[in-house]
């Protein structure tokens, strides 16, 4: 009971100080930044080119369907589907006809292109890695340690604590950085943003798992980060086969998929996101942040400052 | 007042309790089956660099932990979050956060050691005062001078007002006037019961503190007593006298001659310096004299003749020679 009333104090006064006070200087949040910029801007060139392919969904100062009129639809659809058979086959055009459209819309050259590719394969674990290494990596690195180390709490209560000090941050910018690039996009971009970012917030909360792991317990910790978000989330994650399901993208990609799917768009045939059903994929991830909470919160406790002179 | 229990259920009601403590740093054997015990009051821990001191410190503020052996703090093992209550730590390190200011540490550090927020002003201002920075505490700590953040560290050790106090080189860049008053301040925690346990190479600082002295060399206790007992061993320790002349022909036979008398401990010829004869002895005073009188009997021309000066770091080393 001491123990469970000193671990919440200790997590409480792990937010006081550090919730608000994260760092934002440093050299890997201007390259994130940087990156955004970057495909930000390729993102608004393409829309302005109107390559998204806005004109077959409806023909400037024609009269007929736009694109939110053809996800009311479908969503309409599903709504009333399988209550009445008159009702349902009507619907059921219905729905197929607007699933036509956003295949033939924008939307699923977005994903494809900009959300499965860059955000999922790149964007998303280098914002991560910048906020998460840095939460125990920039104790580490400072050498500041001791100061956390000499408070009468528990040693997971300090890791608890940085680590949920720093997933708003996380959130943040991942989140915050997908809707610029929604916003970049247009529509369709809105409506990915819309439609995705809940996969994308528990990506988020994944690789800010694995990543804050690595900073607390690993030294270089900020190399090894970009490593592993190299090697096996951009290139591993890309991999056709099994293997691409070593990387937290991957189950992100399953849950896009089937969501995708619901509305009759396939995202990407044969890439095996059709294998792991929705709640299949968040139990996978969910799974692999507590993993490495648990195992962060083990070897934390048994880190001894003897680099520390 | 220090020595070893041999019952280690008295573990629970000294301050400090080691036995047969070893720690290695990869293959550097740190602290060797040391034991140790202390009782309230100030302690000082000699040693010189790599005797095992902050090893040590470290050890007993729970920051490493043990290999072979247990250490107890008031009878709880320090590693654990019950026993950082108990210590209060000031490290020889100078790591902050040094966009802070020196207020702004101390209040962090508070809250950190989950103390009562509504305590926090009144005991800071007391703090701050007792470690004469109240003047400075908006002070941001990159622009700190060594000394302002020696002191900053005691201040945090203090925090917690815990009974076990651990300060590694705590008089490193203080100025005279705050080395009093850091004497002042530690002789006024141990009227309060305290106990304190402070390393330091500066021996007439540990002179003003106390007269108990724990001796480390090559991780062991070596020596564990009254201060006096290091002086006289400092006192009577040898010096080594170069004593040059002009030709190098019969430095051989002048070693003879050197080595026949009796207060002479040894000598030798260096490398690399021809010449040079090394004397080693512990009355430098009667060797002189002798050495003068031996070159005017056999007509040797003596071109220098003095004491070798030695580092602090090997003065403190003689210390701890067997």
């Amino acid at each position: 009971m001491e123990f469970v009333k000193s671990f919440i104090q200790g997590v409480k006064s792990q937010l006081a100080v550090h919730l608000f006070r994260a760092r934002v200087g440093h050299g890997l949040f201007w390259v994130s930044v940087g990156f955004l910029m970057l495909v930000a801007g390729v993102v608004v060139s393409v829309n302005l080119k109107n390559q998204w392919n806005y004109k077959m969904l409806k023909p400037r100062g024609q009269v007929g369907l736009n694109f939110k009129n053809s996800i009311e639809m479908i969503e309409a659809g599903s709504l009333v589907l399988g209550h009445n058979a008159g009702v349902s086959a009507v619907c059921s055009a219905v729905a197929s006809a607007g699933s036509g459209l956003l295949i033939q819309s924008g939307f699923p050259v977005f994903t494809k292109n900009i959300v499965f590719s860059v955000l999922l394969g790149f964007l998303l674990p280098l914002w991560c890695l910048t906020f998460a290494v840095e939460g125990l990596g920039a104790e580490r690195e400072g050498k500041t340690l001791f100061w956390l180390f000499s408070k009468p709490v528990p040693r997971s209560s300090i890791y608890i604590g940085k680590f949920l000090a720093i997933l708003p941050w996380v959130l943040i910018w991942s989140l915050g950085g997908f809707f610029i690039l929604a916003v970049c996009a247009g529509d369709c971009g809105l409506f990915a943003f819309k439609l995705f970012w809940q996969p994308i917030a528990l990506a988020s909360v994944t690789y800010a798992s694995v990543f804050f792991f690595m900073g607390a317990c690993l030294p270089r910790a900020s190399l090894i980060a970009l490593a592993y978000a190299f090697v096996v989330e951009t290139l591993l994650g890309s991999m056709p086969g099994s293997l691409k399901q070593l990387s937290v993208a991957f189950y992100a990609r399953c849950i896009m998929f089937q969501k995708s799917a619901e509305l009759g768009v396939v995202l990407e045939q044969g890439g095996g996101y059709g294998d792991f059903s929705e709640t299949m994929a968040i139990c996978f991830m969910m799974g692999i942040a507590s993993l490495f909470l648990v195992a962060g919160i083990f070897f934390f406790g048994k880190i001894e400052l003897r680099g520390q002179r | 007042m220090m020595g070893v229990s041999s019952d280690s259920a008295r573990s629970d009601v000294v301050p400090l309790w080691c036995r047969k403590v070893s720690k290695w740093h990869g293959n550097f054997l740190g602290l060797n089956d040391l034991s140790l015990e202390l009782r309230p009051g100030i302690t000082a821990l000699l040693g010189s660099n790599g005797s095992g001191k902050s090893t040590l410190m470290n050890l007993i503020s729970g920051q490493l932990y043990p290999d072979s052996g247990s250490i107890h703090v008031f009878g709880i093992d320090p590693w654990t979050w019950q026993g950082k209550k108990l210590v209060g730590y000031s490290p020889d390190l100078d790591y902050f956060y040094h966009s802070w200011s020196i207020k702004e540490f101390l209040e962090r550090m508070a809250c950190l050691a989950c103390i009562e927020s509504k305590r926090v002003p009144s005991l800071l201002n007391e703090i701050l005062s007792v470690v004469g920075l109240l003047s400075v505490q908006t002070t941001l700590l990159r622009r700190c001078s060594l000394g302002m953040r020696q002191r900053a560290k005691i201040a945090h050790a203090i925090l917690m007002d815990p009974p076990l106090l651990i300060l590694d080189e705590p008089f490193r860049g203080i100025d005279p006037v705050g080395r009093r008053d850091l004497v002042q301040l530690l002789l006024n925690f141990q009227t309060l019961g305290k106990t304190i346990l402070v390393s330091s190479h500066e021996l007439e600082e540990i002179e003003k503190l106390t007269d108990q002295v724990v001796m480390l060399r090559s991780g062991r206790v070596v020596s564990a007593g009254p201060v006096s007992r290091a002086r006289d061993r400092l006192l009577n320790k040898p010096v080594e006298i170069a004593l040059e002349i002009q030709s190098n022909e019969r430095i051989r036979l002048l070693a003879q001659s050197v080595l026949s008398h009796s207060e002479v401990l040894g000598v030798r010829l260096p490398e690399g310096e021809k010449h040079v004869l090394m004397v080693l002895t512990r009355k430098p005073e009667h060797v002189f004299s002798h050495l003068v009188m031996m070159s005017i009997e056999n007509n040797f021309l003596i071109r220098r003749l003095e004491v070798v000066d030695e580092a602090p770091a090997e003065v403190m080393e003689s210390l701890f020679e067997g």
